[in-house]
């Protein structure tokens, strides 16, 4: 079985696991929360019409012009162009390329933060919307007329793509045993490329954007826990997590937040005892097939990454089916689609606990790798004999900001998933009883989370 | 009204049980972790022990001096102790020392994990029967080990957490290092 830690394969530092009686105290923090919070929340839905507050004028202006949009276009082109290219010709050793450091921790994990507090600033930066963007203002131009917009998107679709999309991702980083290499990484990003612009060319750019492209798709999950939002040309101020709850309610919106939660749980789960005293013997099983053993580990893993999703998901269908006794007429499914946006925040924590240090100590290495992006001998900016400080933040400090993190992203489940009860009970109590099912669901995910970072690598 | 104050002084109650449970168990928790290094201490001596039939041994001096390096370096074969390689002694400067045999590409006795407290200084001499290029990740140490030539691997354990220490050559983790606070 491949060790966990060289499966990461950037990083050659694991975090020590949080220790048993932190686990219990947040543990605990977790229920009394969760007790107090049916006691005690409020009566009224407040996050349906949020105040808002404009930012200066100027500010707004600058920050939604044509200019700035074309400047963030052609850094992302640029960005992935380099992945592309460094990918291809550089070195492919792991640690001397940008490109694994870059996908799996600047844009991977940096864009999920940056996300969260700044608002979707993906979208101004994704390169595949900055170059269909371009090449159809180029054909309008050229040939004098709009380009049609395609077929419609169809509803049943959804948000199944990008769902789907998250799954290969995941497969790329924690399954395939070439995902660190470069030339892997790059050929993957071609062919993801190749698939978007045809996805883009049948349904049109701003559909697939919207609900097909995963990335897009799932960083704008996140930009909606940001006290900052872009209406049209203004950028407003308002509440964190305010935008969540106008989210479209959908099955295929449970889809990707399950897959998004279920792959970093396996992520986690790789690292646990539990791991490898299961992850084995699925492995043999696969092997006595007749498949090889690298191919028998990944089949092994694939069958993790399943199990993850499947039961994430089960759990919160479980939970979905309880609220149904206090909300009558409701289907399951519908429920779950209803309350499917309190489940970013717990996404969000999953990412932010998991990868801290990860994106605190690899993130460092892009100084380095910045001045040499493939590994060819070159020091652009002088940087290129930096080393990584792993002193930066130590391993108690690291456990304090896991255990608020994820106790934080349970207080956030809750907060929307009460309010989005309250609307759609009406009546307070109701509403209250209708919720004692879905806390159960985001204790179990909490207490999840931080079971995850106590046995890792134990 | 009522129901609402009742679910309060519950949730209260409740409260109060469970941070004094916590609380219990966070002595006895300490407790545990502080005599956790020794537990430790004596469960990698008998892990070494087991090993210990193809383990060579570094000299009974080699606990005490830094000097020492020299000698093992100089390689004289003793077979004086087979066994209790790995010592994390206490954090009063003396090192923590831990020998690993390659043979085949694989560590004998399966990964060594070397745990330490942070600021221990700490002594790692890989043997093998190949040459290999030697990488203790985190704290960048790179060295190379020859068939009668052991690379050794001295250091504080400044940083903390768990370190691998792998052959580049083989591309096989040999050791963890396992820094706690």
């Amino acid at each position: 079985m491949t060790d966990p830690l060289l499966a990461h394969g950037l990083s050659g530092r694991a975090d020590l696991p949080i220790p048993a009686w932190l686990f219990g105290w947040a543990a605990a923090a977790v229920l009394v929360i969760s007790f107090v919070s049916l006691a005690a929340l409020w009566t009224t839905p407040k996050l349906v019409r949020p105040p808002s507050r404009a930012l200066p004028r100027w500010l707004s202006a600058a920050a939604t012009s044509r200019a700035v949009e074309i400047l963030c276009g052609t850094v992302g082109v640029f960005l992935l162009g380099t992945v592309i290219w460094a990918g291809l010709v550089g070195s492919q050793t792991t640690i001397d390329n940008i490109v694994p450091t870059f996908v799996y921790v600047a844009f991977w994990v940096g864009l999920v933060p940056l996300s969260a507090l700044f608002g979707d600033v993906f979208r101004a930066l994704n390169p595949w919307r900055a170059v269909a963007r371009a090449a159809s203002f180029a054909v309008s131009r050229l040939l004098g007329e709009r380009l049609g917009s395609g077929l419609p998107y169809p509803e049943r679709l959804g948000f199944w793509p990008a769902a789907a999309g998250l799954v290969a991702f995941a497969w790329l980083e924690l399954l395939s045993p070439r995902g660190v290499e470069p030339r892997t990484i790059a050929l993957a990003a071609i062919v993801y490329s190749a698939v978007t612009f045809l996805a883009m060319a049948v349904y049109g750019v701003e559909p697939w954007i919207e609900r097909g492209e995963a990335f897009s798709v799932l960083f704008r999950l996140f930009a909606g826990l940001a006290p900052l939002e872009r209406r049209g040309t203004e950028i407003v101020a308002r509440p964190p997590l305010a935008g969540l709850p106008r989210l479209l309610p959908a099955t295929s919106l449970v889809g990707v937040l399950v897959v998004m939660i279920g792959t970093i749980t396996f992520d986690g789960l790789q690292e646990t005892g539990f791991w490898s005293r299961v992850g084995p013997p699925i492995a043999a099983f696969f092997d006595g097939l007749g498949t090889s053993p690298a191919l028998a580990d990944e089949l092994a893993g694939a069958v993790g990454i399943v199990g993850c999703i499947a039961a994430i998901g089960g759990f919160y269908l479980l939970g979905s089916a309880g609220a149904r006794t206090a909300a009558r007429g409701v289907t399951t499914r519908e429920l779950a689609a209803q309350f499917a946006h309190s489940l970013v925040p717990i996404a969000f924590v999953y990412v932010m606990a998991h990868y801290l240090t990860f994106l605190i100590f690899q993130g460092q290495a892009l100084i380095p790798l910045a001045s040499d992006p493939a590994g060819l001998g070159w020091d652009l900016f002088g940087s290129v004999d930096r080393q990584i400080d792993y002193g930066v933040i130590g391993a108690t400090t690291t456990w304090y900001c896991q255990v608020a993190i994820v106790v934080a992203g349970h207080v956030g489940a809750l907060v929307l998933a009460h309010d989005r009860a309250l609307v759609l009970c009406g009546d307070p109590r109701r509403a209250t009883r209708s919720q004692y099912w879905m806390l159960g669901v985001m204790v179990g995910f909490t207490c999840l989370a931080l079971w995850l970072l106590s046995q890792a690598n134990a | 009204m009522r129901r609402q104050r009742t679910v309060w002084v519950a949730s209260l109650a409740a409260a109060i049980v469970l941070l004094a449970a916590c609380g219990g168990a966070s002595e006895t928790a300490t407790d545990a972790a502080t005599s956790a290094p020794a537990a430790e201490t004596s469960a990698t001596e008998p892990a070494q022990a087991t090993t210990g039939a193809e383990t060579e041994a570094t000299t009974e001096q080699a606990h005490t001096e830094e000097g020492a390096t020299e000698q093992a370096q100089t390689e004289g074969e003793t077979e004086a102790e087979p066994e209790t390689e790995a010592t994390s002694e206490d954090m009063s400067g003396n090192p923590a020392d831990a020998a690993i045999r390659i043979e085949n590409g694989e560590p004998v006795g399966g990964v060594v994990e070397v745990e330490v407290r942070k600021g221990d200084r700490v002594r790692i001499v890989v043997r093998a029967d190949a040459e290999q290029e030697l990488h203790l990740h985190g704290y960048e140490i790179e060295k190379v080990v020859r068939p009668g030539k052991p690379a050794i691997f001295v250091f504080t354990a400044e940083f903390e957490g768990i370190f691998e220490l792998e052959s580049h050559t083989t591309d096989t983790l040999v050791a963890k290092l396992v820094v706690e606070p």
